[in-house]
């Protein structure tokens, strides 16, 4: 047992270096499922209005955005919490545990920290059971407090039901903390192993949307999967637990035997030697930056492009779906006020814009860490002004996360217009995500502000972005009032198709965007560079 | 003739914090300037704020009699830059890195890039982070070396290389001096300063201590004396200028006053010498004089960082 040496030493010294993190992310989970709980009874008040929302989702767009949904024909409030939250929660679990792991294990590796608490007597195997243990816990306390405050909470939330949540959260978290354990292993750089762990995380949730769609076994080849079919609240099952516990099992024996088996800070490829001169390209600040920035607009092309596919496949099923029940399809589009189809969409392709959001923001924060890293004095101190450096990551934040986002689109504007053998429908698609670029565009200019004069508050932008999938996901759910979906830039976009395209607010949300991006560049210009 | 680098009165302030406290600093064209002081004396914050990635808050900063602020991108164009800390970027080659400073710089001359490889031993093809210190060094050495540039700033640049490597160094910058460039060089190896300096400023914590020739310098050190003398020397310690003085059966140990020598060495030389040893004042004495009993908590704990900038 000499290689889990100087374990509880670990634990305690990440539990000093996560006092604020760790708390951030129970109370941000927790707080949210017992929030939405507790807002059910007064939007929902007669048992008429939760089966009109039931009746509301009974359909393959639910199943893909939201689940199963078991339990939609008795909709009680925990079955809602079960049915239309669960999966989003335990998404949260597992990005969780993909940025505190990798955060303890690789991150440590590559800057060098490990070699010198690996140089002390501690076992090969201490940090990665550290890391595992402190997030394992903080998933378990998280799962407690999700089953005791449930019922206190919550309006006719039985205990056993309030376990599954519980449990089912946990579990999920801890089973993608042993895919970032094993991850963590064989990417060389943290911010690799990150994606890499995320892409894991997106394809869970793919896998899972496919499978539910169709209402096919493929469903539990997703960890995601595993909370929902638990099915609190509707007869609870406990069995999936087990299935959690395997697989975790699994995962960390791997990771340890991968650890084992490599050097301290190695990577499961061996460096290999470079080109000795650069390219022309690469001594330019935007091809500089390209080449920092293009694996991630590749994976994000590539992850959308996919999720496009996915989301297009569905279209058929749901075509087949408003065939079979005309009146319930009349009855949901004159609830939305536009055709049914589409509204599905219209709603898609926020997704798809929201998660162009999520290579733009990332794109710009790369010059923050070139600059706290000393990069940046290096490239200033030439003759390389500094409008042009920090121009160069916003320009390819714009560009990219506008060509991200038509890629996505374009996939499910050809998928659509196959099965609906309309080519107009894939124009309207890339209308429509087009019509998303300026408020994307806003987000930037955004962070562009905050790197011009309040770099300290850099996390903003994304609490902005969470705020609006927020929005974008449940608004409707939980009655969200009008101001507050105003704050959501997403929300000042026409609703294409189907809505009415109003140029004026394109226009005034680009130069509210090109106005900040600017005015963020000026302020970066004024301040001292801050350097270690 | 205008300087390459003048500072007045220059002070920068963190928070409560004063980096640079009236500053004051001038390097003239063609010469190799030792810019000398202990760590965290503001040493890189005098630098940055010479490169414009600091804005001072008061005083003048010229460089070649521009602003350093305003002007930086131009005045660039004109110097290159080592920090005594390199960071690589991990996913680059060295050569890449090497070829990208140099090239933002306005061009680097690849007959002098190849041969300064060549003298440096050193292999531009692996990744950024497989580099140990003194090769990352090396990469920032390289690509400042071989531009073609007036005026080289240069943080503590041979923390890291071996001692070979640091002869190399030395010989490097011989030939810029001799091809009329002007050299700052901040550093607290003191031999390093001697060997290459002509003139040299020396700051503690924030403030010029003294700045000018060795030579001018040197006046104001002073030179440590050992002798045995035929007739007991006990009267010396009574002479002006005499300091530290020890009598050891017969063997007489005192350090003068640099200005106070000639006539003290005649008055041991009236004692009849046997045996005279006298010794050069050194920087690191030039060092102890200004630091040596006051060196601060600190300056001693050694921080490896010039300045804690958040």
């Amino acid at each position: 047992m000499n290689q889990f040496a100087g374990t509880g030493t670990l634990i305690r010294f990440i539990l000093r270096r996560d006092r604020l993190r760790l708390p951030i992310w129970i109370v941000g989970i927790t707080g949210f499922v017992l929030l939405f709980a507790s807002s059910l009874p007064g939007i929902y008040a007669t048992e008429a209005d939760r089966q009109a929302r039931a009746d509301l989702w009974d359909n393959p767009i639910a199943n893909l955005m939201r689940g199963p949904g078991y339990g939609l024909d008795d909709y009680t409030f925990g079955v809602m919490v079960a049915a239309e939250i669960l999966l989003y929660v335990a998404v949260a679990a597992a990005l969780m545990s993909v940025f505190l792991i990798i955060r303890h294990t690789r991150r440590e590796e590559e800057t060098g920290r490990l070699e010198l608490i690996r140089a002390s007597t501690v076992g090969s195997f201490a940090q990665p059971a550290a890391a595992l243990i402190v997030v394992s816990a903080a998933h378990l306390l998280n799962g407690v407090l999700i089953a005791t405050l449930l019922p206190v909470v919550g309006e006719d939330m039985a205990f056993a039901g309030s376990l599954a949540v519980g449990t089912g959260v946990a579990a999920t978290g801890i089973v993608f903390a042993g895919v970032a354990l094993v991850v963590a292993q064989m990417i060389e750089f943290g911010r690799g192993a990150a994606s890499v762990s995320a892409m894991v995380v997106a394809a869970a949730f793919l896998i899972r949307a496919i499978g539910d769609v169709q209402g096919s076994v493929i469903s539990w080849f997703s960890p995601l999967f595993w909370a929902q079919s638990m099915r609190p609240f509707v007869d609870e099952r406990w069995w999936p637990l087990a299935l959690a516990g395997i697989t975790t099992i699994a995962l960390v024996s791997v990771a340890f035997a991968l650890n084992v088996r490599r050097d301290v800070a190695a990577g499961l490829v061996r460096p290999r030697p470079g080109k000795a001169n650069a390219s022309d390209g690469l001594a330019h600040p935007v091809g500089f930056a390209f080449r920092q920035l293009r694996g991630s607009l590749i994976g994000w092309s590539i992850g959308l492009i996919v999720l496009g596919i996915a989301f297009g496949s569905t279209i058929g099923e749901i075509s087949e779906w408003i065939a079979d029940n005309p009146e319930m399809a009349e009855f949901v589009a004159a609830f939305e006020g536009i055709s049914l189809l589409d509204s599905l969409i219209g709603f898609l392709v926020l997704i798809l814009a929201m998660l162009a959001t999520g290579f733009a923001i990332p794109a710009v924060l790369r010059a923050r860490a070139e600059e706290t890293a000393g990069h940046a004095e290096a490239l200033l101190s030439t003759a390389l002004g500094r409008s042009r450096w920090i121009g160069s990551y916003l320009l390819i934040a714009m560009v990219g996360s506008a060509i991200v986002l038509l890629l996505g689109a374009g996939a499910l504007g050809v998928l659509s217009a196959i099965d609906q053998n309309d080519t107009n429908l894939f124009w309207q698609i890339i209308g429509a995500a087009l019509a998303y670029v300026p408020a994307i565009w806003l987000l930037i200019g955004l962070v562009s502000v905050f790197f011009g004069f309040f770099p300290k508050g850099l996390a903003v932008p994304w609490v902005v972005l969470l705020f609006a999938v927020t929005a974008g996901l449940f608004g409707d759910l939980l009655n969200m009032p009008g101001w507050m979906y105003n704050a959501s830039p997403f929300e000042h976009v026409p609703e294409l198709p189907g809505g009415e395209f109003t140029l004026l607010s394109i226009v005034v949300l680009t130069g509210i965007a090109i106005g900040l991006i600017i005015l963020g560049v000026i302020g970066f210009g004024r301040r001292d560079l801050q350097s270690v | 003739m205008t300087p390459v680098i003048s500072m007045k009165d220059v002070v920068k302030t963190y928070g409560s914090v004063r980096a640079l406290d009236f500053f004051n600093l001038t390097v003239n064209p063609g010469e190799v300037h030792g810019f000398l002081g202990p760590n965290g004396a503001g040493k890189t914050t005098a630098i940055r704020v010479l490169l414009g990635l600091l804005r001072h808050d008061s005083g003048v900063a010229r460089l070649f009699g521009g602003d350093p602020w305003a002007d930086a991108v131009e005045l660039h164009r004109r110097l290159a830059y080592v920090p005594g800390d390199v960071n690589l970027w991990p996913e680059l080659t060295g050569g890449e890195a090497i070829d990208v400073l140099g090239r933002l710089r306005g061009g680097l001359d690849p007959k002098k890039r190849a041969e300064l490889c060549e003298r440096f031993d050193f292999d531009p093809t692996k990744k950024g982070r497989t580099y140990s210190k003194g090769n990352r060094q090396k990469v920032a050495i390289i690509a400042a070396l071989s531009s073609d540039v007036d005026l080289l700033i240069m943080d503590e640049p041979t923390s890291g290389l071996d001692p070979l490597m640091e002869v190399i160094f030395q010989e490097c910058i011989k030939e810029e001096q001799a091809a009329g460039k002007t050299v700052l060089l901040s550093s607290h190896i003191l031999y390093q300063v001697e060997v290459l300096c002509e003139r040299v400023t020396i700051i503690r914590q924030g403030q010029t201590v003294e700045s000018g020739t060795l030579q001018e310098l040197r006046h104001l050190t002073r030179t440590s004396v050992t002798a045995e003398t035929e007739r007991p020397a006990a009267d010396l310690i009574h002479l002006p200028g005499v300091h530290d003085f020890s009598l050891d059966n017969g063997r007489v140990q005192f350090d003068v006053d640099t200005d106070k020598l000639g006539p003290v060495i005649s008055e041991v030389a009236a004692l009849g010498i046997r045996n005279l040893v006298s010794q050069p004042p050194t920087l690191e004495q030039l060092f102890m004089r200004h630091y040596g009993e006051e060196l601060t908590a600190e300056e001693l704990a050694e921080p490896e960082k010039e300045e804690v900038v958040a």
